[in-house]
């Protein structure tokens, strides 16, 4: 019992363990998209949609108000994932890069971190988990190694 | 005995300067402008630093009347003979060994100044032993600056006793300013060769790198499909390495080409339907300009083509033809066969179709019996076309 207890002080696992989060893929490459979608779905979760430029990202955020934003650096039209992730960020909505070159920085306390491609499909349920409870003020009870944060504590 | 040694800073001299105390000697004013012009020319055309100083040496040796020139570089903390004239070779393998930091030219690169020594056979200054030893009486050392960077520094000497005049020095101040200049420019070429060597070494190795971990993926599906049991599982494993195989195709030539992030769409439909349907079934593709795609959309354009192809259609004919819609290019792709108009009712049903078609901003539409039009922005721009739900 003590030992449970002691487990829940230190992380927050139950609080936001089972949840099955709306999350939405900013990401230009098809296939990428469509593997995320499905891996994300695979684990329980919901993606409300999928936008390729920042200004459908934004309007989708608007619209559905996800839990989580997952979002490549590199997107369509040549826009920036970096600016995407700032506006997603400015209106309350945590937000994960999802890149083969992860920025160095956030930039914002709600850039939670990056997942690096490629990525196995099988830790990014995990991955995506940690990142929200750490935007939810929490302390995820296992962080993938996968998911390099922003703001390590 | 210390000789007699002249201090001075190195400002940039005018040409206008240089020739200023000669204008009442119009044949020594001509002499100067002439020095000037022929060292200019040498130095800006030069692709080798030693050659350049020993051409410059040459050129004003007679007129400044001297007997030799030192010309160090200096890298870093690391100062070496770049060029000297006007010795024997058993002097120029003495120089090769000079302590160059307890020299004149270590003390004038150390104080940043010119020296002017004259005399230098009657002292006893441990910096002029070379010098004197080599029996030069006048020398002359002046630092080669690239703005505040220090390039090392270039001497002359003169074995008879007449110490170089105000106007001597000024038009050598000028001609090493320019040599500074030269050698800086070497420098920066000689850096960008450097990094574009770098570069194409590096493509290479990417080259290679993407290439064989793409075979090496289509090998490793091609084996689970061969140790399959399930015909469907091995059918299902085969449309992966296909895929697998389109992705490399659109890879292959995209670094050998001289602009390396675009690809021959033409010629990538062509080995696509090749692999597909063998290549005694090569399509006709009639492309009026070369159509050159960036790889993201070769890739989606590749794979579009690929989904296409599994339905039941005959190999088609293919028409490339590009367009102007306002400020943008357009690429109007026919593929005209059989069964090939059912293509439209994909998008709305086929996932994969839908999702690359979005990515490629592209629409699909059937232009009578047989005949599927793509239509997409050429560059992947900003092309505001009807994007498929």
């Amino acid at each position: 019992m003590a030992a449970n207890i002691g487990t829940a002080s230190r992380t927050d696992e139950n609080r936001f363990g089972s949840e099955a989060l709306k999350l939405l893929i900013v990401e230009d490459e098809a296939l990428v998209a469509m593997l995320v979608e499905d891996a994300l779905t695979l684990h329980g979760h919901h993606v409300t949609g999928i936008a390729d430029t920042v200004a459908a990202a934004i309007d989708l955020v608007e619209a559905d108000r996800p839990d989580l934003v997952l979002c490549d650096v590199k997107l369509a039209d040549g826009d920036s994932g970096i600016t995407a992730a700032q506006l997603i960020a400015d209106r309350g909505i945590p937000c994960v890069f999802l890149s083969g070159n992860c920025p160095h920085q956030g930039g914002h306390p709600l850039v939670i971190g990056c997942i690096s491609k490629p990525f196995r499909a099988g830790t990014l349920g995990a991955a995506v988990h940690a990142a929200y409870v750490i935007a939810q003020g929490g302390r995820p009870g296992d962080t993938p190694a996968a998911l390099r944060l922003y703001n390590a504590q | 005995m210390a000789p007699s040694t002249t201090f001075t800073l190195a400002p940039l001299p005018f040409v206008d300067d240089v020739i200023a105390p000669v204008v009442g000697d119009p044949d020594a004013t001509r002499r100067y402008l002439a020095l000037i012009a022929a060292a200019t020319d040498r130095l800006m055309g030069a692709d080798d630093p030693a050659l350049m100083i020993e051409a410059l040496f040459e050129l004003i040796r007679d007129e400044l009347r001297l007997d030799l020139f030192f010309n160090f570089r200096r890298d870093g903390d690391v100062v070496q003979l770049e060029a000297c004239g006007g010795l024997t070779p058993a002097q120029q393998r003495a120089v090769m060994g000079l302590d160059v930091g307890g020299s004149l030219c270590g003390r004038a690169m150390r104080e940043r100044r010119v020296l002017h020594l004259a005399g230098i056979q009657r002292s006893d200054d441990p910096a002029a032993a070379f010098v004197r030893s080599v029996g030069i009486d006048v020398y002359l050392c002046m630092p080669l600056f690239y703005g505040e960077r220090l390039l090392g520094t270039l001497s002359f000497g003169r074995r008879a006793a007449a110490p170089f005049t105000d106007e001597e020095q000024r038009l050598m101040s000028l001609l090493c300013h320019y040599v500074a200049l030269a050698k800086h420019r070497l420098r920066i070429e000689q850096a960008l060769r450097e990094g574009i060597e770098t570069q194409t070494r590096l493509l290479a190795e990417l080259n290679h790198r993407v290439r064989n971990a793409l075979q090496v993926a289509i090998g490793l599906v091609s084996n689970e499909v061969r140790s399959a049991a399930d015909p469907v599982t091995r059918a299902a494993l085969a449309r992966a390495a296909e895929r697998l195989q389109v992705l490399a195709s659109a890879h292959r030539p995209l670094y050998a080409t001289a602009e390396p992030g675009l690809v021959d769409l033409a010629a990538l439909f062509g080995d696509v339907i090749g692999q597909l349907r063998g290549d005694e079934a090569a399509p006709e593709i009639i492309v009026p300009e070369p159509v050159a795609v960036p790889i993201e959309r070769a890739v989606a354009a590749a794979l579009l083509l690929d989904t296409l192809l599994t339905g039941p259609t005959a190999v088609p004919r293919i028409v490339m033809t590009m367009c102007r819609d306002g400020g943008n290019e357009i690429l109007r792709i026919a593929f005209d066969g059989v069964g090939w108009e059912r293509g439209v009712d994909l998008v709305g049903t086929d996932r994969l179709i839908s999702r690359l078609c979005h990515q490629l901003r592209a629409t699909l539409t059937s232009e009578g019996s047989g005949c599927l039009i793509l239509v997409m922005p050429h560059d992947g721009g900003e092309h505001r076309h009807r994007v498929p739900d």
